[in-house]
């Protein structure tokens, strides 16, 4: 390349005015170290450039200089110990604790909340859990008076199914009479034991102030065997007075509370 | 203890002041070089309000950036004057400074007329260098240097042809090494 034509041809002076673009510049720098006549050129025109923009050189205000070394000072405060740089680390160590306390006691405001809530919570809970026994109490001793009345009723049919199954028990069936052909009465009688028991299979219901009464008869003479209840649950067995001697037995419909001699209409017999 | 600082310091000797941050550096560079620089920065900006910001800031460049001055690719006071030049020129180009200055702002809307209008009579009084470069001259090297205007920029703002501009910018530098004596 001909250094000549380079040097003339300006881009020397317009890379010290700062007119070259970086490619430029780039090529310019790598020139300049290879041929010293460009370098020195590069100089010339910069020194004369910088003559010229001396000559605009104009005094700043007095007070700038201490202004901008004061700024300076400031920026050199992190690294000399001349202008206490602790002062700003201070701040900052000051201002991290007050963040530490500040999240100290924001955290803490949202455990007593979240604490308060839970007791809340716990009370009502508790509350809940209260009624609930008392719920669960309740309908545990109904279900315990079911099952008692549940075994009873157990027992008493057992014994029921133990009497109709005892074989020393005699079994009469007392059938309505012409006026009341429907009745059916079942009697189970041990003579051994005289043990009387009554099962209704079917009596017309009493009218209020009469009750059924149980009669066995032994060679013409009436015995009272005692009155019974129409029982809702039906098929139940009565235990009725007890009678050593019967041939017969029947049951007419009395006053309440029974009579010693029968009056009334006979609604079902049978003969042993 | 560095005990050689003072006014005779050299600029090897100030450059090394600098990059240890040194205060005495700066009061030694401020002492040399700070009239040059806010020179600069008036006539970049137009106006002396906002110079003295300007030079602090180009200050508190230098001392942030002292570490990446090499000195075997240019003199100290050539890279310190970019910083300032830059600085203003950037100034010039802020929203804030624009608001203040539509009027004389390069980046004003009607390029014809504002950027073709000749570079304000310097109100500092001009040296005999100054006055001895031909008017035509000292446009293009003004208009690019003080304003950072790039070569299409300036032939535009000048009304000129690029190749004129480039042209005017080498005969302006020559005039300067002649009448400088080198």
């Amino acid at each position: 390349m001909d250094i000549k034509d380079y040097i003339s041809s300006g881009i020397i002076e317009n890379y010290v005015l700062g007119a070259t673009s970086s490619e430029e510049n780039a090529e310019l720098e790598r020139l300049a170290d290879m041929y010293p006549e460009i370098r020195q050129e590069i100089e010339a025109s910069k020194f004369a450039l910088t003559e010229y923009i001396f000559q605009f050189q104009l005094d700043p205000p007095a007070d700038l200089k201490g202004r901008i070394m004061r700024k300076l000072s400031d920026l050199d405060m992190p690294i000399s110990s001349q202008n206490s740089p602790e002062r700003s680390d201070l701040k900052v160590y000051k201002s991290q604790n007050r963040d530490l306390w500040r999240t100290f006691g924001i955290a803490a405001s949202i455990l007593l909340l979240v604490s308060g809530l839970a007791n809340w919570f716990q009370f009502q809970n508790t509350q809940a859990l209260h009624q609930e026994l008392s719920v669960l109490e309740a309908e545990n001793n109904r279900i315990q008076n079911q099952l008692q009345v549940a075994q009873a009723d157990y027992r008493s049919s057992l014994n029921d199914l133990q009497l109709l199954n005892n074989p020393e028990f005699d079994r009469v069936e007392l059938y309505g009479s012409d006026d009341f052909p429907n009745s059916r009465v079942s009697i189970l009688w041990n003579p051994h034991s005289s043990s009387v028991y009554l099962q209704v299979l079917n009596l017309p219901k009493p009218p209020p102030g009469k009750q059924y009464q149980l009669w066995s008869v032994y060679e013409g003479d009436v015995k009272d065997a005692g009155v019974f209840e129409m029982s809702s649950n039906g098929f139940a067995l009565h235990r009725m007075k007890e009678t050593d001697k019967a041939e017969q037995f029947i049951i007419t419909l009395e006053k309440m509370g029974g009579v010693p001699k029968a009056e009334g209409k006979a609604y079902a017999l049978g003969k042993v | 203890m560095i005990t050689w600082v003072n006014k005779a310091t050299n600029e090897e000797e100030l450059v090394l002041l600098l990059k240890s941050r040194d205060r005495r550096g700066f009061e030694i560079l401020y002492d040399r070089y700070s009239a040059a620089l806010y020179g600069v920065i008036v006539k970049v900006l137009q106006s002396d309000e906002q110079a003295p910001d300007v030079l602090q800031e180009s200050f508190v460049k230098i001392w942030k950036n002292i570490d990446a001055y090499d000195p075997k690719k240019g003199k100290l006071f050539t890279w310190i004057l970019n910083i300032a030049r830059n600085t203003a020129i950037d100034k010039t180009r802020s929203r804030s400074f624009q608001s203040n200055y539509q009027t004389q702002s390069i980046e004003t809307s009607d390029p014809e007329g504002a950027r073709s209008e000749q570079m304000p009579i310097e109100h500092i009084g001009l040296t005999d260098i100054v006055n001895s470069l031909k008017t035509e001259l000292r446009e293009v090297v003004d208009i690019i240097y003080f304003r950072g205007y790039t070569h299409a920029e300036a032939a535009e703002s000048l009304n000129l042809p690029l190749g004129t501009v480039k042209t005017r910018i080498k005969i302006a530098i020559r005039e300067l090494r002649k009448l400088i004596g080198k």
